[in-house]
């Protein structure tokens, strides 16, 4: 199905109605985890970086037309491009997020903007607590806006960091490259070699690092 | 890597223009997020709105051999189910607080062959709670129940004829005194 497809169906009345009648934000999730479409359109977004470009702009989009359309409030549409942004591209979801609690006026899409937010923050501190992000909800309007474009940048830098890293381990891990010389040492040598080195990795990765690649 | 959500009430506890009390019969306060359309748009950009969602469920809940429905309202009030059953139509509270209500109003959980009409049902999704109802009419054939479809209508319907997201009734709650009998004279 192509990405049209999971548009029309995500923003239709019947989609909508699915999960508007829910009573929590914990079966809202859960609700969200299991529908087709969003399993499909999680699995688009990780296969192709402008898909998650493509549903952050519908995002955009449906915030202008919430307070013109009459018939369709789409907050559980807005929420459900949350979502699948939240599950496979954090960083979007972060700049998502912002977006429609400046926004306002919805229910569930605020509620799980909130929940992105302060879940990406938390976990940012966690890997660097002399980064000291920001509390913005003690900050007038006006500061916030500036502040805002900065922190996305702070946050983004160390995703990226992280998921470099993440690769580099992962490769070094799986392929570690063994000098001509080690084509001659007997299996013995080659595996106590191989443990050495996984070793040595092992160690010069710091604990919050470690944390992030599981 | 993988990401989980984190529940976020110590944040809005702290936010005064965030949240909003409601308090339950036994007078217990329940601190409940406040984002609500109210907040930035006009209720008449919406009328109608609640109507039309409502009727869309009835008809797709039909087209799935679900015929048993009577809507009851589609007021554009906020609340939702538990709202409507623990704090007088006026607020939407997280079904995840449903046990410490329970509890707090003093409800006994009861087997099914002892529910009367007023007592509640309690729907389950992926064994989480999920939906309450209260019960309106019981007979040898039937069980039907009132409860509030989320954002959408009041309606009455069969006790196991819900939106699939709404789950399947998993347990019975009553306030009645048990063993005792009103003698009439």
């Amino acid at each position: 199905m192509s990405l049209c497809k999971y548009v029309k169906e995500i923003e239709s009345l019947r989609f909508q109605i699915q999960f508007s009648v829910v009573g929590g934000m914990e079966i809202l999730q859960l609700a969200m985890e299991q529908q087709p479409t969003l399993v499909a359109l999680r699995s688009e977004i990780s296969k192709n970086a402008q898909s998650a470009d493509a549903v952050f702009e519908r995002i955009v989009v449906l915030l202008t037309k919430v307070e013109t359309e009459t018939q369709l409030s789409y907050d559980e549409s807005i929420a459900a491009y949350l979502f699948c942004l939240f599950k496979e591209k954090p960083i979007s979801a972060y700049r998502a997020s912002w977006r429609i609690i400046e926004h306002g006026g919805l229910w569930w899409s605020v509620q799980l903007a909130h929940h992105v937010k302060d879940c990406i923050r938390e976990l940012v501190q966690s890997i660097d607590t002399s980064s000291g992000i920001k509390e913005y909800d003690t900050y007038p309007t006006s500061n916030r806006t500036a502040d805002l474009a900065k922190d996305i940048y702070v946050v983004s830098r160390k995703f990226d960091a992280i998921c470099i890293r993440s690769n580099q381990l992962v490769k070094q891990l799986s392929f570690p490259q063994l000098s001509s010389e080690d084509a001659t040492d007997s299996r013995d040598k080659i595996t106590a070699k191989r443990k050495e080195r996984l070793g040595h990795i092992r160690s010069s990765v710091r604990p919050v690092e470690l944390m992030a690649t599981d | 890597m993988s990401l989980e959500l984190i529940h976020y009430d110590a944040e809005i506890s702290n936010d005064p223009e965030r949240r909003l009390v409601a308090y339950t019969r036994s007078g217990w306060p329940i601190t409940v997020p406040r984002f609500s359309h109210s907040d930035r748009i006009p209720s008449k950009e919406h009328d109608g709105l609640v109507e039309i969602r409502t009727a869309e469920l009835v008809d797709m809940m039909k087209e799935n051999k679900k015929r048993n429905l009577k809507v009851l309202s589609t007021s554009e009030d906020e609340y939702n189910c538990v709202g409507m059953i623990f704090c007088s139509r006026s607020a939407k509270v997280d079904i995840k607080h449903v046990d410490e209500i329970l509890r707090h109003d003093g409800y006994d959980k009861i087997q099914k062959d002892e529910v009367v009409a007023g007592d509640l049902v309690l729907y389950t999704f992926e064994n989480k709670f999920s939906h309450i109802g209260m019960v309106s009419c019981v007979s040898s054939f039937d069980l039907r129940v009132v409860s509030k479809w989320g954002k959408d209508g009041e309606v009455e319907h069969e006790f196991r004829e819900v939106p699939f997201y709404l789950g399947v009734p998993a347990y019975f709650y009553t306030t009645r005194a048990k063993n005792v009998t009103v003698q009439v004279r």
